[in-house]
């Protein structure tokens, strides 16, 4: 069924249909503000739209003769306003339609409406890029935040891994160098039992004078080299005796935990008191 | 979003706090650990006393032997001295003769320190003998000895021998070389002899049927003191050795007795009954110059000059028993010197001034004390009953005396601190008397 409608209907539908275009207008230039001010501050990317009422004609670029100036690129060209649709001329009188008329009005509602669905079709595709750009920007965060995650946990771990080499090195240094002092102090009074029952102390003088030596022992228990007089007792003989009786010691009893032993192998300081 | 960032940066943060802390504990872990002291042992004293040593046989080629291996006399000197442990080398397969045939471990295995081994060979008409000392511990030669000497000094030499070995171990000058005077009796017949110090070759000095007592040598070994009873009363006689020749010394009225040299060789300590009762007098090597030195009416005898010179040490019982007291020897008031035990006789001193030594009544047996004079200590060394006439060894390490075992009287050794103890010789009589001649004695 068709509706006839009266030339003052026809009237007002026109300006409803142009205040309903002045809306959607209205209504695309409040979002692309709200884009463009939420691109600001969200986004460093600018979405930009440009309304075209027909393509530009290409036309071919001259050759350039000369370098030419660069220019600043033209701005975004304003949203040219709607045509006005021509002003309606006041009824002189009712009198019914033609039917030129009613396919004119008919031509432009369609290509109102063509252009309604072309500027929601633009609309709907500056949404998708939006919405996909924001998913583009979110993958993006997402990537970053993952590297960055990954960033941190490998650091994190090379701390860790540090931390363990640490804790492997302390361990192996406390089996080296950590050493039990009850078992040190047995086998250091073995030493020093082993030396005393050769030291003829007889051979000394009665000042009893304070001798120390130094030796260097090896894994087996036997001095490595000669002992090193460090002090005398200014008794040539005395002096003569005591390395004598390191030498006639040896070898001593080692203990088998490796920290202890390591310890023993080091450089040890024998400090006599032969006449005590 | 904003919560998100500021746990993020509270992360980042976290973990670059983590980071820097840690990486600078590490190092601070690091450089703290290396800085640590060497151990350090303390040995206070030392309970060895001997020296272990191989003594090995020394290869002998032609005649060479004389009664006694050489190797053997050197060992005996060594283990009477109480210094040196011998190690018994008879177990072993192949004994080296010189120093390149040791193996060292197979020495350091059996303990020993020191190692003698060398050659005696017939050249002419007498011996040479090549000895090498090694220390087994540094594997280095300590000695090479070369004499050459008539058969009839082989064991002399091994005592020279014995000597540098002593020596070398000890910084003290051996005494094997030096010789000792003492008195036999065989029979009726009284003879002074003059050995060895081991009692080897003895030499008669003077002989006689009337007692012979108190040899004391001259310092430099040419002279014997002595009393001999041979004119009915005990007189004073001093001896050359070089010569024979002796002479009166001191044959006062009443008793001349118990003479002992000043270490200057000049003059001597006697003991006279001149006045009335026993009392020291000091009189010149000649007879003449007589000085009395002690004045008191107890009696005073066995008197010895301190080896300074300046006192002489004697027994007298003015306390109430025999105690040792000294008295200038220029004369004056005597003290005291011995306060330990009941009867403290026959005061010796060491040549190093260090000891006295002097015959104690222990629990009723008369035994060999020593009296450090340093600290005052006295350590009685003898065990046996009727021991007398301690006399020191020139290097003060060993006292020789007399002892009786089986109803004879015998000669025995024993070191200055009581370790080790030797009876010297079983043969010729009743031996009593001995004393100990100097480091220089007159030539044999």
């Amino acid at each position: 069924m068709k509706i006839v409608l009266s030339p003052q209907d026809q009237v007002i539908r026109k300006r409803a249909a142009m205040l309903s275009v002045l809306m959607h207008v209205l209504l695309f230039l409040g979002m692309i503000f709200m884009v463009d001010w939420k691109a600001v501050h969200v986004s460093p990317s600018v979405m930009e739209a440009t309304l075209w009422d027909s393509l530009p004609s290409k036309q071919p670029s001259k050759p350039a003769t000369k370098p030419v100036e660069p220019t600043p690129p033209p701005p975004p060209p304003e949203p040219k306003p709607e045509p006005k649709p021509p002003e309606p001329k006041p009824p002189e009188k009712v009198a019914p339609p033609e039917p030129q008329v009613k396919q004119a009005e008919q031509e432009a509602e369609i290509a109102l409406k063509k252009r309604e669905d072309e500027k929601k079709r633009l609309l709907d595709e500056e949404k998708k890029k939006e919405l996909e750009q924001k998913k583009q920007e979110e993958k993006l965060k997402k990537i970053q935040e993952a590297l960055r995650k990954q960033e941190e946990e490998d650091k994190l771990k090379k701390i860790q891994d540090a931390m363990r080499q640490q804790d492997m090195d302390a361990q192996q240094s406390a089996a080296a160098g950590a050493v039990d002092p009850s078992v040190l102090n047995y086998y250091m009074g073995l030493m020093s039992r082993k030396i005393r029952s050769t030291v003829n102390s007889g051979l000394c003088p009665v000042t009893n004078p304070e001798l120390l030596v130094d030796i260097q022992m090896t894994n087996s228990g036997d001095i490595s080299g000669m002992p090193k007089l460090v002090k005398g007792s200014g008794d040539a003989v005395c002096d003569d005796a005591v390395i004598r009786a390191i030498l006639a010691a040896k070898p001593f009893d080692m203990p088998d935990d490796p920290a202890a032993r390591k310890k023993m192998v080091d450089q040890i300081r024998l400090k006599f008191r032969p006449r005590s | 979003m904003n919560k998100t960032v500021t746990m993020q940066n509270l992360k980042n943060g976290l973990i670059h706090f983590l980071s820097h802390t840690i990486g600078a504990g590490v190092l601070v872990w690091m450089f703290a650990l290396p800085a640590q002291a060497a151990l350090e042992l303390e040995i206070s004293g030392g309970s060895a006393i001997q020296i272990p040593i191989a003594i090995l046989p020394m290869a002998e080629s032609g005649s060479a032997q004389s009664g006694s291996r050489l190797h053997d006399i050197i060992s005996n000197d060594l283990r009477g001295s109480g210094m040196f442990r011998i190690i018994n080398t008879s177990g072993m397969p192949a004994l080296p003769t010189n120093a390149a045939q040791i193996k060292y471990t197979d020495w350091t295995a059996l303990k020993a320190q020191g190692l003698s081994l060398g050659e005696v060979q017939q050249a002419g008409g007498n011996l040479k003998v090549s000895v090498q000392v090694m220390d087994v511990l540094r594997q280095t030669a300590l000695l090479q000895l070369t004499y050459t000497v008539s058969p009839s000094q082989y064991r002399h030499v091994a005592h020279l021998i014995a000597d540098q070995i002593y020596e070398k171990f000890t910084g003290q000058p051996g005494a094997f070389s030096t010789r000792i005077a003492y008195v036999t009796k065989v029979g009726k017949r009284f003879t002074l002899q003059i050995a060895d110090y081991d009692g080897f070759n003895a030499q008669t000095l003077v002989s006689s049927n009337e007692p012979i007592i108190s040899p004391s040598w001259s310092p430099d070994g040419s002279k014997m003191a002595y009393v001999s009873f041979e004119k009915k009363k005990p007189i004073v006689f001093v001896q050359s050795l070089y010569t024979g020749e002796r002479k009166i010394v001191a044959n006062f009225k009443g008793n001349n007795s118990a003479p002992a040299w000043s270490p200057d060789g000049s003059k001597l300590a006697v003991v006279l009954t001149y006045g009335a009762n026993s009392q020291i007098y000091t009189i010149s090597a000649d007879g003449s110059n007589l000085q009395q030195v002690t004045k008191s009416s107890a009696i005073d005898t066995s008197p010895a000059f301190s080896p300074d010179g300046q006192w002489i040490y004697f027994t007298s019982d003015r306390g109430g028993r025999p105690q040792v007291y000294k008295v200038s020897a220029s004369g004056g008031s005597a003290s005291r010197v011995t306060f330990e035990g009941s009867y403290n006789d026959g005061p010796r001193f060491s040549p190093d001034g260090k000891y006295l030594t002097y015959i104690r009544n222990d629990g009723g047996a008369f035994k060999v004390a020593v009296q450090d004079l340093g600290s005052g200590d006295v350590k009685v060394l003898s065990t046996g009953s009727q021991d007398e006439s301690p006399s020191f060894a020139p290097n003060s390490r060993t006292i020789m005396y007399a002892t009786r075992v089986g109803g004879k009287g015998t000669l025995a050794t024993v070191t200055v601190d009581g370790l080790v103890r030797q009876r010297l010789s079983e043969a010729g009589g009743d031996i009593r008397e001995p004393a100990w001649g100097p480091a220089q004695a007159a030539p044999k």
